[in-house]
């Protein structure tokens, strides 16, 4: 179905582009005030767990999608069931992602415009990008990647007069509760939803670096994202605590000897590249997975449909962006659980029991 | 057959992007923006209501005044590059739309530069009328934040000399007070953060109309300082300068002080300036220990005195230090006075002394009123300029 093989240092980048996706826009770990880099860093190592288990389910099947493998495991009907529930989950998170790009574009930039003008926007190149194939998005990723990666390392050098590394004192100042609840969100959004990549690793050129070149991809994402949010405290205290998007508003700051200034949207560009690029592998991933379940000859044609319930979810989603930051706070957190380590965990313990390992 | 195809449809889909490129519904184009260089905001005379008011360039009369015979003067007014509009409402937001009954244009506020405040308006609270600035995201963060002594308006219709643009002439005095460091340099980013502060008291410049001459000109000296987010008063230049010193903030400046044998002047000009304030903890209480390291050069000597000599330089460095401290002194008896922690010494041990702030915070207050401040003040007096002795004949 899929013929296209990518090398597994494209898998890395493409790894870093989807865990960046909209966390540049809502940075993790935010309830825990200052110390969100703190909670970012727990939050990485809990999702490394998560990581081991579809990386090991994926090393037991070799040449299996999640989709697949769930197939085998579960039986016919039951596997039809959980992989449905799977794929709902890619296209959920999906509308999210196309939510929280449209929303940074109307609150931050376009206040008037439509979200869902943004919406369809994202979900038409993401089409084009999915039906290329895998080599096509994850060969993009690696260009967006750098781009990105330059863009912000010289925005950083920039920060360095802005910065007051005091203002991240005193360390640990978050109740304990509060900073592990925080990183345990941290795991769930970005670091988990990697699960994605069950859908992707059979096609790695050489499926046995798979779990190497995730977690090189989530390490580096992690740390950047780590950064990222020392960064924005740093630079912009207790204001980046009642910013929606400190990240973005971060970037306002830069002011080179009042020639280098309004650099902001050099950033917004990066955001609005990383989002396209998870919403791509999402989407790739899903019409992948529908095409697997119903066992179809080809998942091309499905792509489009896909996109247009991503954007038909993203419509329903919530009401007001209020509303978004609640669930991405309290449910979240646990209603992802489910797909990122219940599933995976479930499906591999099964398949201990009821399949013999192929290798 | 089949390129054809593909040509047309390539053609065709090139046809569709270019509908979304050419720009959609947040078009602005350039001559139907009003491009707001400062904004002032006052209370308006009845009660509730506040009035706004916008410094907008004129582009068109820059260009024909910087080719022409330069600014013509207005009476007494902006002159005539900018145009100063006013609106009424019950909130600056309202008052800003509002001035669509008086404005072609739609306000844009991407480039404005100063936020003034009327002494009124800003006794009454300056959060609720800084939440449009730091929410919207036209205005930007870096725009500085000024108190008028009287109305917001003077100052906005008041014309900076060898600026075009009166507001940006503003922005650029306050950029200059480096030089002197008698205001301090609060942009809106700032103001945010010390609004946001359990205990740090918010600072503006201090800024007013004087007129001289018939001639009317805007002053920035001095600074506004807040409690919670209320105008409780302000420091003058002096106490203004000691502020400086505490938080590390000065760029340069004149010290000056009697020569030492007492009949006129000397004027040390501070190059750098590094200040340390360490909490020190002494027998239960605590002591917030402040260090200053200072070097100057001899700038300028109205006595007849022959300074440069090395029991002179040694001198006046004591007596330096000792006008540096005092100015310290002043904003601290000041800032206690005022109870307006204006310089985040409560901030600074939430820091640094998580534990002792502890028990501090409930009554950070009171405690601040009472906090011991020592001040050590160092300074070094490393070159005369180019003269060694004062105009005088050789005795």
């Amino acid at each position: 179905m899929e013929k296209g093989r990518i090398p597994s240092t494209q898998l890395a980048s493409l790894v870093i582009a989807f865990v960046l996706g909209s966390s540049l826009l809502f940075p993790p770990g935010g309830t825990a005030g200052h110390d969100a880099w703190l909670a970012i860093m727990l939050g990485l190592a809990e999702a490394l767990v998560f990581v081991l288990i579809y990386t090991h389910l994926a090393r037991r099947f070799p040449n299996h999608t999640i989709v697949q493998i769930i197939d085998i495991v579960f039986g016919r009907y039951l596997g039809k069931l959980v992989s449905l529930f799977f794929i709902w989950y890619l296209l959920h998170l999906g509308s999210l992602v196309l939510g929280n790009l449209a929303v940074f574009m109307t609150s931050a930039a376009l206040q008037e415009t439509p979200i869902i003008f943004f919406t369809i926007m994202v979900a038409l190149v993401a089409v084009y990008a999915v039906t290329g194939g895998i080599e096509v998005i994850s060969r993009s990723s690696t260009l967006l990647v750098t781009l990105l990666i330059l863009a912000q390392g010289l925005g950083l050098i920039f920060h360095v007069p802005n910065m007051e590394l005091s203002r991240l004192k005193p360390v640990l100042e978050a109740p304990l509760d509060k900073l592990l609840w925080a990183g345990h969100a941290a795991a769930t959004f970005p670091f988990g939803e990697t699960i994605v990549f069950a859908m992707i690793i059979p096609y790695l050129n050489k499926p046995n670096q798979a779990r190497r070149s995730v977690v090189r991809g989530l390490l580096i994402a992690g740390l950047f994202l780590a950064i990222l949010s020392a960064r924005n405290a740093a630079v912009l205290g207790p204001t980046a605590g009642i910013s929606l998007y400190p990240s973005f508003v971060a970037e306002t700051i830069i002011n080179i000897g009042r020639v280098l200034t309004r650099v902001e949207i050099v950033a917004g560009v990066g955001f609005i590249t990383m989002a396209f690029l998870k919403v791509a592998v999402l989407l790739y991933g899903a019409s992948l997975g529908v095409a697997q379940m119903l066992k179809l000859p080809r998942f091309e044609p499905i792509v489009v449909p896909l996109a247009m319930l991503m954007i038909a979810l993203e419509r329903i989603n919530f009401d007001n962006v209020t509303e978004n930051l609640a669930f991405s706070r309290v449910t979240y957190p646990i209603y992802a659980l489910v797909f990122q380590v219940a599933i995976p965990s479930l499906t591999l313990l099964l398949s201990y029991i009821r399949v013999p390992a192929r290798r | 057959m089949l390129i054809s195809k593909r040509f047309l449809a390539l053609i065709l889909l090139s046809g569709l992007f270019m509908l979304p490129l050419s720009g959609c519904w947040n078009r602005r184009e350039l001559e139907t923006l009003a491009i707001v260089a400062g904004v002032g905001i006052d209370l308006g005379e009845e009660p509730g209501t506040f009035v706004v008011t916008a410094q907008i360039i004129k582009p068109e009369e820059i260009m024909n005044s910087s080719g022409g015979s330069g600014k013509e003067q207005g009476q007494g007014g902006a002159g005539n590059t900018v145009w100063v509009a006013e609106g009424t409402g019950r909130s600056p937001f309202e008052a800003i739309r509002n001035m669509v009954s008086v404005s072609t244009r739609k306000l844009y506020f991407p480039h404005n530069q100063v936020i003034v405040i009327g002494k009124e308006a800003a006794e009454q609270g300056i959060s609720p009328l800084l939440d449009l600035f730091v929410r919207d995201p036209e205005p930007r963060l870096s725009a500085f934040v000024l108190i008028a002594e009287g109305e917001a308006s003077e100052v906005l219709d008041t014309a900076v000399e060898l600026s075009s643009v009166p507001a940006l002439g503003i922005a650029q005095i306050v950029e200059a007070q480096r030089a002197q460091s008698v205001s301090p340099r609060v942009d809106l980013l700032g103001v945010s953060n010390r609004l946001l502060s359990k205990t740090t008291a918010p600072i503006a410049s201090s800024v007013h109309v004087r007129e001289v001459k018939g001639q009317k000109s805007v002053h920035v000296e001095g600074a506004a300082v807040f409690t919670g987010d209320k105008l409780v008063g302000g420091f003058n230049r002096d106490e203004t300068r000691g502020m400086l010193w505490i938080t590390d903030e000065i760029g340069s400046g004149t010290v000056q002080f009697d020569c030492p044998d007492g009949s006129s002047l000397v004027i040390l000009e501070v190059i750098r300036s590094n200040t340390q304030s360490r909490l020190i903890e002494r027998n239960g209480s605590a002591t917030m220990q402040i260090t200053v390291d200072v070097t100057a050069n001899l700038g300028s000597q109205m006595c007849m005195q022959t300074l440069s000599e090395s029991e002179m330089i040694a001198q006046l460095e004591k007596l330096g230090s000792e006008a540096i401290a005092s100015s310290i002194m002043a904003a601290i008896s000041k800032a206690k006075e005022l109870q307006a922690d204006v310089f985040g010494f409560g901030d600074q041990i939430h820091r640094e002394f998580p534990k002792i702030w502890r028990e501090l915070e409930p009554r950070w207050q009171q405690a601040f009123g009472e906090l011991d401040i020592e001040v050590a003040v160092r300074t070094k007096v490393r070159r005369v300029s180019l003269t060694t002795r004062p105009l005088v004949p050789d005795k």
